[in-house]
């Protein structure tokens, strides 16, 4: 029987007068691919910032792993297990390739007990060093590890941002659209590479995504998010044949027919 | 040498600076007099000074208006051991905790604020050090510290005495080489890497699990003890301390210092205390004329070249035919040799 990893219960969350989001309760089973769908504005971007902690929740609670997590800071959370990705990928622009992922190894190592810290002040473990080769290979840029970040192009920092989190080994990611403003090769390569590092590590992926095709390729559960309510939770098949989802995509239901 | 690559080239350059430079510090003493020996050791003491002050600024991405209050700190508890009869290193070692500690202190309260509040807030709280400076019996209040006397180093089997402008010189080359050293770890190991994350984007930072306050608190405590230890070394040199020393007229000193010699090279700050030092040897007699020529000087290297001294030999050595193409001197990122060592050979 699957495990819930993440439970998100019956949050809310207000800015100003606006409800962003309105009593969203919804729970991530350990593995599993889930889709976050919406019309823009929908709330998903809000419902991602407030599982990882970057802005407090206004009503509700956020449960991992049988714990409460709802107050706890992002960089808690993150060393809980709980790694995210941004929307525009924010990579580190004035350092190099290699380093970014070293950075993220040894955080993940832990910067935090005081004999790593005193390890700080030398050069990176073996571990580290060697964890950072496999990855470079397994993304693709071990051509580039001596590359300056801000050089790289626009799919290539999104593809870094990724291996920097997938580099800690999180029990659940967050993914707030993975391939958003890339071409359609750089698409199917990311797909590809989300699909090859979720079968080797078996985390839970929690996604958005505007491209309708690497969501039904990739997920294996999809929610519905419209103007901050969750109106629909299920298989692919089933969302695609929901009457809801339809209405909340009004005139876009064409982008369902796409899909075959 | 012109079968060697330009980067070969330049580790020539950077060996024979560096010998140059240990040569003329530690013969000194040797061929010039007192007085100069005497300025040398006020500058070594502003290098350090201002390169405790970078790691906060360049490295951490933190401006700090408090940096003289943590000087004065240091210095002031350094100068009332001695005077108490504490061992030398006894001393500086209070100062430094001491210091370091009320950096960490003062930065946790300002870290609640970025940007200009935070400024304002390091600024606000070194003046409160100023004022108990000012105000305190023990610490002479505003007449200051007189007599402070310079102790000796017990080695065991040799008891050296400081109490020579010459003894006293080597004693700050080597307290100052030590901190520098330590500086230099900091910003060129993960630690440096973590710091200059986040002085990129803080948030993203706290997004790879890491405790961004914990690191900025202990750059703070880093830079706080080495300002300290420069202020230790002070007291015993002149021999005389002002309370006003903690005002943040004097933090404006390693921000100065900083932006003339290169904020983004982790030897700027060094460079530009060395330059302060010769424009104030040379207009010595010259009442207010090294004001004038500092005013100038920065004028024209903020907005001509700001990347300081070191920013500016950085493209001319890039425009020169020996060493094109090579990555010179590039800025100071916090990447380190230690972490890099493979792209030379790459």
């Amino acid at each position: 029987m699957p495990k819930t990893v993440l439970e998100i219960n019956e949050v809310t969350k207000y800015y100003q007068d606006f409800m962003a989001l309105s009593g969203v309760s919804l729970s991530l089973e350990d593995g599993e691919i889930r889709a976050l769908i919406g019309p823009n504005g929908a709330g998903k971007t809000t419902l991602f910032s407030v599982i990882s902690g970057e802005s407090p929740l206004s009503r509700g609670r956020i449960v991992y792993k049988g714990k409460d997590i709802s107050r706890r800071s992002p960089w808690q959370r993150v060393r809980m297990g709980i790694g995210r990705s941004f929307q525009v990928a924010r990579v580190f622009l004035d350092m190099t390739v290699q380093e970014s992922l070293y950075l993220s190894l040894q955080a993940h190592a832990g910067w935090h007990d005081p004999f790593h810290l005193l390890n700080n002040f030398f050069a990176p473990p073996r571990s580290v060093v060697e964890t950072t080769e496999k990855i470079l290979e397994e993304i693709g840029l071990a051509d580039e590890r001596n590359a300056s970040v801000k050089t790289l192009s626009h799919g290539d920092k999104k593809r870094l941002e990724l291996a920097m989190a997938m580099a800690q080994d999180p029990v659940v990611l967050l993914l707030d659209e993975p391939t958003a403003g890339m071409s359609p090769r750089e698409t199917t390569d990311t797909v590809n590479l989300i699909k090859k590092m979720h079968a080797n590590r078996k985390f839970t992926v929690f996604l958005t995504e505007h491209d309708m095709g690497v969501v039904f390729s990739l997920a294996d559960n999809i929610s519905v998010l419209s103007y901050g309510r969750l109106i629909a939770n299920g298989k692919p098949e089933e969302i695609r044949a929901e009457q809801s989802v339809q209405d909340a995509y009004l005139g876009k239901g064409d982008e369902f027919d796409a899909v075959s | 040498m012109s079968g060697q690559s330009p980067n070969n080239d330049f580790r020539v350059l950077k060996l024979v600076t560096l010998a140059i430079i240990a040569v003329v510090a530690l013969g000194l003493p040797h061929w010039a007099d007192l007085g100069i020996t005497f300025r040398a050791s006020l500058v070594l003491i502003s290098i350090l000074f201002a390169t405790s002050f970078n790691l906060l600024f360049h490295y951490t991405g933190l401006i700090s208006f408090g940096q003289a209050a943590y000087f004065a700190t240091g210095a002031y508890v350094a100068a009332l051991c001695l005077k108490s009869g504490t061992s030398v290193f006894g001393g500086i070692a209070i100062a430094m905790v001491a210091a370091g500690l009320a950096a960490a202190f003062l930065g946790y309260i300002a870290l609640r604020a970025s940007g200009i509040y935070f400024a304002i807030i390091t600024l606000a709280l070194g003046q409160i050090i100023y004022q108990v400076i000012y105000k305190w019996p023990a610490t002479g209040g505003e007449n200051g510290l007189v007599d402070i006397p310079r102790g000796s180093v017990n080695l065991g089997l040799v008891q050296i005495s400081l109490s020579s402008g010459v003894s006293y010189y080597y004693f700050v080359l080597l307290c100052v080489c030590l901190g520098l050293l330590i500086l230099w770890c900091a910003t060129h190991s993960n630690f440096g890497l973590v710091l200059m994350s986040i002085k990129q984007d803080r948030v993203r930072t706290s997004f790879l699990g890491i405790n961004v306050r914990l690191y900025e608190l202990i750059s703070f405590l880093v830079a706080g003890s080495m300002a300290g230890l420069a202020g230790a070394l002070y007291g015993p040199l002149t021999g005389v301390l002002m309370p006003e020393l903690a005002t943040w007229i004097y933090s404006t000193s390693p921000i100065l210092t900083t932006l003339l010699g290169g904020a983004s090279f982790f030897w700027g700050p060094a460079a530009g205390a060395l330059c302060f030092g010769f424009i104030e040897y040379f207009t010595r007699t010259m009442t207010g004329m090294s004001s004038l020529i500092i005013g100038l000087l920065l004028l024209t290297v903020v907005l001509a070249f700001p990347g300081g001294i070191l920013g500016l030999a950085t493209s001319w050595l890039r425009a020169s035919p020996t060493f094109k193409r090579s990555s010179v001197m590039e800025p100071d990122t916090g990447q380190s040799t230690v972490l890099n060592g493979e792209k030379d050979n790459a």
